[in-house]
């Protein structure tokens, strides 16, 4: 082992601190600029970092437009689309109310303007659910189905080049800081000149820094200008997601420089220093968010489709708690309209009986559909709780969290809009329903509306939660993300504490 | 001599921490993911099941209670179930995203027999699955680099190298049997996954050809990472120049390559807006249903076989009349989206020798039985079946009679026809996998005349 047990023993180990050896000239911001400027020009003139970064930066600016075309692109056809939706259901001439309801609506998710840095789970989610009578559908179209097996390898957006792929930029710019400088004796001469292992070990985070910053601070511009650039002007807002996006990725950033910096220090050999990084890169970002999702998988088993709707389908017939099933559902309902109105007859009613009876079987559904997709939710938002576990091996994990979730891409994100879409469902349905109610008298199901009702009818507008509730429900991530800053600072200190100065020095 | 130079090599393996770290990882990230496997082959095996047992029973039942006078021709309900591929617990491939099941009623339309079925989880999708390809793929070759990035560098650096020439042995002799160790736990490591998951009962009977195949593949993938070794080997000096340029180039070939051909296939072969068709389907329901009458009427002009029986119209034959005419209309649109995605298929197939891991992930998934081929094989089935269904449906209800029960009988029933692995694809593969990694040996050794032995 080349490091010592306990700092105290420094005097026995030719460690570089210890307390009381402070002397000012070496503290000096000058001593720490000199030598951030010499770490920053020697990864410049380093052709595979300069080979790397540019790279880099290339797979960002490339993510970052194709980025912002797509969603573009997305956001006007689902305009379009909502558009020729509408026209389609004023269009759709006299009909039955129930035959209406029955056509029903498309709703459409919309595309949040940072979609373009993150797509988050957008691909395999649905873009558009059909709201139609008695049944809540799942949303469909997901974008992954029209997809080749090579999104199996996943995309280049943005966020992956930033989650996955720069952290080895990170790895590549200081697994040598300390450990190539001792194997070279370098670190030996700066020590006989009296330097504070802190103040090498600021210069050098500093430097490797700034060299990092080269990279990262265009593609933070050129993030945020599309941000701008993708909304068009319609989402102010999205102005402060993109800047908390960047402050994220900075944090992520500067954990992974903290802990290459504290295994450069602490490693044997340059080589060892890579090995282990090269190690902890593909633990986090490769093998932990497989065998985080699969645990998610065992712990909230997401049903089968056949057993969720066969499951809808029994409760269905069978009656939600003690309501009955469907011919006692229907009678107390027929004997509780004649008891209300004291007339003997449906036909006596001054109401239309098939609209209530059908209002009263969406009233039942939508118990049922509360059970079930309730409980659906509970398991994907449990899911999703569950890979944040995988943020103690991987703060990957909780940056993709977070990312996700202001980009509005994530799952919760998704069951917002699902929910306003289903209660909007339900407020049609209702509507059209009552209009048969009291406007259809004896036609029944013979009884035509017309446009005047399609143009009546409610309309869906949906309005995302805001940053703060977003936020809100981010809380164990941020607090991943902050304990592994904590965690990487201190690794760090330690580690530039017991710095060996001499190679293969063993105790 | 090389035997020699092998059995050493065996010998430093074992004494080197990193080795067994390596070796245990491989390991266990193989048991693990072989077991994932079987979990997921069962239980998709399992629903395949369930689900075709389901639409039998519900036919059955309607059949019981039809006894007496005859069962609604609408009330006539089934399922057709894609079985998991013979391999399924290989490699998930796109298995666990695309529809595996599809509802066959006069209801249906070919673009609405896929419903319901998009519950998976989407977190789970993202993370993508740990399964024996995912192995192959991705952490064989870092196995493969962490044994053999320093084939040469590090005794160059040691001084030993040059001792070791002293033997009565060349250098190009030197690295062959170093390659060679290295191929022989190749080796006998598939041959470990092969035996475990053949005792594991993973492989069903007529499945063995394309057990062989899968294996052939990944031992061509992990030998040309093994050549990629060698060449960069012959031309690096130092040990640590070696291990930066081994990771880049996985980098490139597992993450870059792939990526960048996943966004060059959607701008070069896009898919034509699933929005647009729902508008265009929504449009043609509407016009449909608002000249269902006539469309009615006109369905009994050409077919006047079935106006014969007294009572035409009724709000069944005109909505189904209004169907059909929904479908003729959606017909192109369909067949285009098809057309779009067999010819985004074809690019990929083409580009994929752009990198070994694109190359052995279509291999491995195709043999494996959980590619796009084999479920768009399904949807075209299904598709046929409802066809069927439609045909023998269809006289009844413009006839408007119901379905006697011996009518049961003889209602269409669904087979898949597992589509076989095109030899010609295969070929490509193993070309496409086999020739660079000559070539990389090749170049090699033509260098290896230029190799300082010393420092």
């Amino acid at each position: 082992m080349t490091t010592p047990s306990e700092p105290a023993s420094a005097q026995t180990s030719p460690s570089l601190t210890s307390p009381g050896q402070t002397s000012p000239a070496e503290t000096s911001p000058r001593a720490v600029a000199i030598i951030a400027r010499k770490e920053l020009v020697e990864s410049l003139r380093d052709g595979r970092f300069r080979a790397l970064a540019v790279s880099v930066l290339a797979l960002l600016i490339a993510g970052l437009v194709a980025g912002s075309l797509e969603t573009r692109q997305a956001r006007q056809a689902i305009d379009s689309a909502r558009a020729a939706d509408h026209d389609t259901w004023v269009g759709q001439g006299p009909r039955n109310p129930h035959s209406a309801a029955h056509f029903g609506h498309y709703a459409f998710k919309p595309r949040p303007v940072l979609s373009a840095l993150d797509r988050g789970v957008d691909a395999y989610l649905g873009r558009v659910v059909w709201l139609e009578a008695h049944w809540q559908d799942p949303f469909s179209l997901r974008p992954a189905e029209d997809r080749t097996a090579l999104q199996r390898f996943g995309d280049l957006s943005a966020a992956f080049t930033l989650q996955v792929l720069a952290p080895l930029l990170v790895i590549f710019l200081g697994f040598a800081a300390f450990a190539g400088e001792r194997e070279r004796g370098t670190l030996r001469q700066l020590v006989s000149l009296g330097l504070e292992a802190r103040t090498l070990a600021l210069g050098k985070a500093l430097g490797l820094g700034a060299a990092l910053a080269l990279v990262l601070v265009p593609a933070a511009i050129l993030g945020v200008a599309v941000a701008v650039v993708t909304g068009g002007g319609a989402a102010a807002s999205s102005w402060v997601d993109a800047a908390l996006l960047v402050v994220v990725y900075s944090v992520y950033f500067a954990i992974l420089l903290g802990l290459v910096l504290a295994v450069s220090a602490s490693a044997k050999s340059a080589r060892g220093a890579l090995v282990v990084l090269l190690g902890f890169w593909m633990l986090s970002t490769l093998i932990v968010p497989r065998l985080v999702a699969d645990a998610a998988e065992k712990r909230y088993p997401i049903p089968t489709p056949r057993a969720f709707y066969s499951a809808i389908a029994e409760d269905e017939a069978r009656g939600m708690g003690d309501l009955g099933s469907r011919a006692e559902r229907r009678q107390k309902l027929e004997q509780q309209v004649l008891a209300e109105h004291g007339v003997e007859t449906l036909e006596a009613l001054p109401v239309n009986f098939a609209g209530l009876s059908l209002q009263a079987s969406e009233e039942h559904s939508n118990l049922v559909y509360d059970k079930h997709y309730g409980e659906l939710w509970r398991l994907y938002l449990g899911q999703e709780r569950a890979h944040l576990w995988g943020a103690a091996l991987s703060p990957m994990l909780a940056v993709r969290a977070l990312s996700m979730a202001v980009a509005g891409t994530d799952v919760a994100r998704h069951r917002h809009f699902a929910r306003a879409a289903e209660s909007h469902r339900r407020e049609l349905v209702k509507f059209l329903n009552d209009d048969m109610t009291y406007n259809a008298g004896d036609a029944a199901f013979g009884y035509l509306a017309d446009e005047g009702l399609w143009r009546a009818s409610p309309t869906f507008e949906y309005q995302p939660p805001g940053l703060g509730q977003v936020l809100g429900r981010q809380l164990p991530a941020l607090a991943w993300l902050a304990l592994w800053l904590v965690i990487a600072l201190a690794v760090a200190v330690r580690a530039v504490g017991r710095l060996q100065p001499l190679p293969g020095v063993s105790s | 001599m090389i035997l020699t130079v092998m059995r050493h090599e065996w010998r430093l393996m074992r004494r080197s921490p990193v080795s067994w770290w390596a070796a245990g990882l491989l390991l266990a990230a193989t048991a693990y993911a072989l077991a994932g496997g079987l979990a997921w082959q069962q239980e998709r095996a399992d629903e395949a099941v369930a689900i075709a047992e389901t639409g039998a029973s519900m036919l059955a039942e309607q059949r019981a209670s039809a006894a007496e006078d005859g069962g609604a021709v609408s009330q006539a309900r089934t399922y057709a179930a894609l079985p998991p591929g013979p391999l399924a617990a290989f490699s998930v491939g796109l298995a666990d995203l695309l529809p595996k099941h599809a509802e066959i009623s006069i209801w249906r339309r070919p673009d609405t027999l896929f419903g319901r079925y998009q519950l998976e989880s989407p977190l789970s999708l993202l993370a993508g699955r740990f399964d024996l390809g995912f192995v192959v793929l991705y952490l064989l070759p870092l196995f493969i680099l962490a044994l053999s990035y320093d084939l040469l560098a590090a005794e160059r650096e040691g001084g030993r190298l040059s001792l070791v020439l002293t033997q009565p042995l060349s250098l190009p002799g030197l690295l062959a049997a170093k390659l060679l160790a290295r191929l022989v736990l190749l080796t006998a490591f598939l041959a470990v996954v092969a035996a475990a998951a053949a005792l594991a009962g993973a492989v069903p009977a007529l499945a063995w050809p394309r057990l062989i195949g899968w294996l052939a593949v990944a031992w061509l993938y992990g030998a040309l990472w093994l050549a990629v070794c060698a060449l960069v080997a012959a031309f690096a000096r130092r040990s640590e120049t070696c291990a930066a340029t081994l990771a880049a180039i996985w980098l490139i070939a597992v993450l870059v390559i792939p990526g960048l051909l996943e966004a060059a296939v959607g701008t070069l072969r896009p898919v034509p807006s699933r929005l647009e068709y729902v508008t265009a389907m929504r449009a043609a329901s509407s016009e449909a249903s608002q000249a269902s009458s006539e469309l009615l009427a006109q369905y009994y002009h050409e077919h006047p076989e079935l106006a014969a029986n007294g009572e035409q119209g009724g709000f069944l034959p005109a909505y189904y009349a209004s169907e059909r005419d929904v479908e003729r209309r959606l017909e192109p649109l369909l067949a285009d989206f098809e057309q779009r995605l067999v010819s985004q298929q074809a690019w990929v197939e083409r580009w994929r020798f752009a990198s070994p891991a694109v190359l052995a992930q279509e291999a491995l998934i195709e043999l494996a039985g959980s590619s796009q081929r084999r479920h768009r094989q399904f949807q075209h089935d299904a598709r046929a079946f409802l066809a069927d269904w439609h045909a023998e449906m269809s006289p009844r209800i413009f006839l408007g009679q119901q379905l006697a029960p011996a009518d049961y009988d003889g209602l269409p029933s669904f087979g898949f026809s597992e589509p076989a692995v095109s030899r010609q694809h295969f070929a490509g593969t193993v070309a496409g996998l086999t020739l660079p990694a000559l070539l990389a040996l090749v170049v090699a050794y033509r260098r290896l005349d230029r190799f300082e032995v010393a420092s």
